[in-house]
This record gives structure tokens, sequence and C-alpha cells, in this order.
């Protein structure tokens, strides 16, 4: 098959798939509830929004490593027969990756309504420096570079943004801006575990975890559920509420997926290799993106991702956030719901749900004006990345 | 000596072997002659199985780094706060290791390897200032 062929078979799926459902438990951390009640919780919550019955699910994709696998689903939804399953192993990549592979599932007909769905209890449990060392994608960290001190993710990625400081000049005030935009859209959702204002001078005041990341820079350790329900666009149509199709997706990884330190360039992450095929994809361009959700465990990672997507050339990130963009009110307001460093740590789950809430059109105070076409990115393990360029039926 | 033993050790073995003589080994594909390191089965390039293991020099320019003010593990506390940093070897593959000087590293700078133990007694990769003792 060639290139053009390949480019002529994603674009007939492009608006075949649509998320249907969307479903969030309350993000805190300290839940007494287990990862798997939160999971089902989530998962109820999404099957209901989506006017289905939890007999009508015949696709599921569990995502994390707490999560259940498919045969507890088939028990405890009581699916008589799951005609799809997936387990898709990319950290906070795996919801975009969730997100394509069940597109692709129900657009050929193998699954009608596959249900993606996250849940997690951290708060009690092991922290990321103890955890990401049971994943067998870290398996090269564990064995060289945790005796070192490189114990964290925030350890693994530090010397990306340092490289990308020394080389472009881009400051701690320009990531500053990212974690000020982001809290603020947090102070107006009532499902973000921080709500109280920040300043960048708070930035700058906050201690130092792993230099150039300050507290601020990091997002936060967190408990709860997200799911949502993948169907056709034909049978998404005239559900309870407007339609939200897929335009555009695709996945991308960078070259030592598993070492940083063996990466060629430090400065570029997966989701590079996959943006212009999800615009190409999607038939629109970086200024018809309305509003975005931008994976963000770091505030580097989102002013990263915003270069390898094409929004500007690589290098130019820091200056590209200054201007208020991605703030309320901004050109294109981004984490709206307050994001990994201000809701909640739901491994990008939550920013897919809450592009599909701002493009049903009914967020209230956090609603985009108008938003029609929106994207989610999602980053996982070491830069694993997945992009979905999204359009809402509301507005016409 | 201590090594973070897991399933993949025995193609990693030789590099566990040349630490203990404070030697950094790796592999290298012997069809098309390519460095590689992390250890691995296959050479990315030619796709052969058959590798020998070379010794490298320790000589390299920094990378990147970053600085740990935050203990990760309470057994790694009275490091803190301690400084990794990635070094692009002279032949081609990097080592992060930690940056033992009083100063900052900064980008490109001339360092050097050995392998010293931790305070788990694993010997790891620590990099000085090219020249320093």
């Amino acid at each position: 098959m060639t290139k053009s062929e390949a480019a002529e078979r994603r674009a007939a799926l492009r608006a075949q798939a649509a998320v249907v459902g969307i479903g969030e438990t309350e993000y805190s951390r300290n839940s007494s509830k287990s990862a798997m009640e939160l999971q089902f919780e989530a998962s109820l919550k999404a099957i209901d929004d989506a006017g289905l019955s939890p007999h009508d699910i015949d696709g599921v994709i569990p995502i994390g490593i707490t999560g259940a696998p498919a045969e507890d689903y088939i028990i405890n939804l009581g699916i008589s027969d799951l005609r799809f399953s997936a387990l898709i192993p990319h950290g906070g990549a795996s919801g975009i990756g969730a997100l394509q592979a069940a597109a692709v599932a129900v657009a050929s007909g193998i699954a009608t309504n596959v249900l993606v769905t996250s849940g997690r209890n951290v708060s009690s449990g092991a922290r990321a420096g103890a955890r990401i060392h049971q994943m067998p994608q870290f398996h090269l960290v564990t064995e060289f570079e945790r005796e070192v001190g490189a114990i964290a993710p925030a350890q693994l990625y530090a010397p990306m943004a340092r490289r990308h400081m020394e080389l472009y000049g881009t400051t701690s005030a320009n990531f500053a801006e990212i974690a000020v935009s982001t809290r603020d859209h947090a102070v107006h959702n009532p499902n973000a575990i921080m709500r109280k204002p920040i300043t960048a001078d708070d930035h700058a005041a906050s201690r130092m975890i792993t230099d150039p990341f300050r507290l601020l820079d990091c997002s936060l350790e967190s408990d709860g559920g997200a799911a949502f329900v993948v169907t056709t666009s034909e049978q998404a149509r005239d559900r309870r509420h407007p339609l939200v199709e897929i335009l555009g997706i695709a996945m991308g990884h960078p070259d030592s997926p598993n070492s940083i330190t063996q990466r060629g360039s430090l400065t570029s992450v997966g989701v590079a290799k996959a943006a212009q095929i999800a615009f190409d994809m999607a038939q629109v361009d970086h200024s018809d993106i309305q509003v975005a959700e931008i994976y963000d465990c770091f505030t580097y990672v989102v002013l990263c991702q915003l270069e390898d997507l094409g929004f500007c050339a690589k290098g130019e990130g820091g200056d590209f956030v200054m201007d208020g963009k991605l703030r309320r009110g901004g050109s294109m307001p981004t984490n709206t719901h307050g994001g990994l460093l201000s809701q909640a740590h739901m491994l990008g789950m939550n920013h897919i749900v809450e592009l599909v809430r701002q493009l049903r059109g009914a967020e209230g105070i956090r609603q985009v004006p108008g938003a029609s076409i929106g994207l989610a990115t999602g980053y996982g393990d070491m830069g694993d990345g997945g992009v979905a360029i999204m359009r809402g039926a509301h507005n016409g | 000596m201590a090594n973070a033993s897991g399933p993949l050790d025995s193609i990693s073995q030789a590099y566990w072997d040349g630490v203990a003589r404070n030697e950094l080994v790796v592999q290298k594909c012997s069809d098309c002659g390519r460095l590689r390191h992390y250890p691995q089965v296959l050479c990315p390039a030619c796709h052969s199985f058959q590798l020998t293991h070379v010794s490298l020099s320790k000589a390299g320019t920094v990378h990147s780094w970053t600085v740990s003010e935050h203990s990760f593990d309470k057994e790694i506390a009275p490091d803190v706060p301690y400084t990794l940093v990635t070094v692009d070897m002279q032949e081609g593959i990097r080592i992060l290791g930690r940056f033992d000087s009083a100063g900052l590293p900064t980008m490109g700078e001339s360092v050097s390897l050995s392998f010293e133990p931790n305070i788990n007694s694993t010997l790891i990769p620590v990099f000085r200032p090219a020249g320093a003792l």
C-alpha cells in the first residue's frame, strides 16, 4: 500500500466514529474506593450518559495498570457477548490509543459500543517513583538508571526540559504561564482538586523538585475514574447530547521510546510523528482548533507538544504561550478542566472527557464560546504520543 | 558487585562485568559494526543477532542534566541534592550518571567517567569534569 493509499483509507475513517457518552467520578486525594470501584462508577456514568444499558457494551478497553481485565467487565456489567477488547500499554497516551482502537472497531463493524475506562487509587499506595519500576516498558530505566538516582518520572523528563532551555532560551517563566493558566481553568471547575488561584510569583516560590521542575510544574497524584463510550457517528446522532465525532487521530512514538537517555533528540516527543497525520486526516488546519486539552504531566511537556503539534516551530514554545492564548478567553484555551496539573491525574482520560464536554457546547462558565473543533493529546511513559481532533455538531 | 537483576540481565551481563572492572562495555554488531546501548537483542540497523562487546573510552561531553532536590525515595535522602547528568560518550552512545563537582555542569563540558559505589554499594556511573581527580 502506498503512502497516499494509506492516507485515503484513514480519510475514510474521518467522522465515522463518535464519543457518545462520558463519565467521571469525583476526583480526590483520599478516596475510600478501590481503583476497580472507581473504574466501574465512571463506566456506569458514561454508559448512562450515552443513553445505553451496560448490556449494550460489546467492546472494552481498560486503561492503566490498575485496570480490570475485560473478563471483569463481562461479569460486572453482565455483558453476554463481548466482541472486542484490547490493552494499550502507553501510560498517558493510552486514552488516545484506545479512542483510535475503538473508532476502528466500531467503524469496521467489529463492535457497536466500545467502553474505554480507567480508575486509580494512588493516594494510599505507592508513589509514581515506585510504580513505574513495576512496568515492563521502564525495564531499562530500572536496570540502568534507578540506582544512579533517576527514580521518578520528573527526573527522567527534567533533562529534556533543561536541554530545551539551553538550546532555545526557554525559561521557567514560560513554564509558570502554563501552570498559572491551567490553575485558572481549574478554579472554575467544581470537580478539580486544586482550586486556589496561583500567580507566576507563587510558581517561582514553589520548592524545587528536580531542576528545572518546581512543585507547581508537576502534576498531581490523585484518585478517581474516567470513562467514555465510542460508537459510530450514525448511531450517535439524535442521542441525548449533540454529536461529537472523531475527525483525525494518530499515535506516534519517539525514537528510543524506553530510554530518554539514549534518544537522539531530547527535545521532541512521539506526538511529533502523529500530528500531521491527524491534521491531514481531519482536513483541518491549526488555526481551526478552538480548544485544546494537552497532556500536562509537567508544564514543559505542554510547551514541547505545542511545538511538536506544529502550533509553532521547535524552540518557539516559550514565546508562543506568553501572550495568554492558553487562558480563559485566549485564542486557544488549553486544559479547560485544569489538566493533570490542577484538576486530577487521570492519565489523560480527563482530557478526552473535557474535550467532548466542550464540543457539546454546554459547559457553562468553562465553555469556550462557539467551540466546535478541538484537539486532545496523550503523552505516555517516556514520550509515547497521541492526538485526536474532534468536532462537535452543536454549532451546525 | 550488585546488579539490578532483571529478566534481561543475560544480555546485559557483559556490561555489568565491565562495570565491576571500572570499564564501560557496550554491544557492537558483529555484522555492520554499529555500537548500541542499552543492551538489546537485535542490531536495529541490520537486524543481526551476532554481537561482540567492546570497551569504550571514558570520555564524553555533557548533553543535559537535572539537580534533584526532592528525595524520591527514603534510601536516597542522604544524597539530596544530587545532580544527574546525561553524557554523550566519545564513541556515540550516552550514559546517565551522577555529576560529582562543586559546580553545575554546562552544555558540552568535557567529563570523564568512573564506576563508583552508591549508597547501596551498587556501582554506578559517576562523571567529573575532565582533568579533575
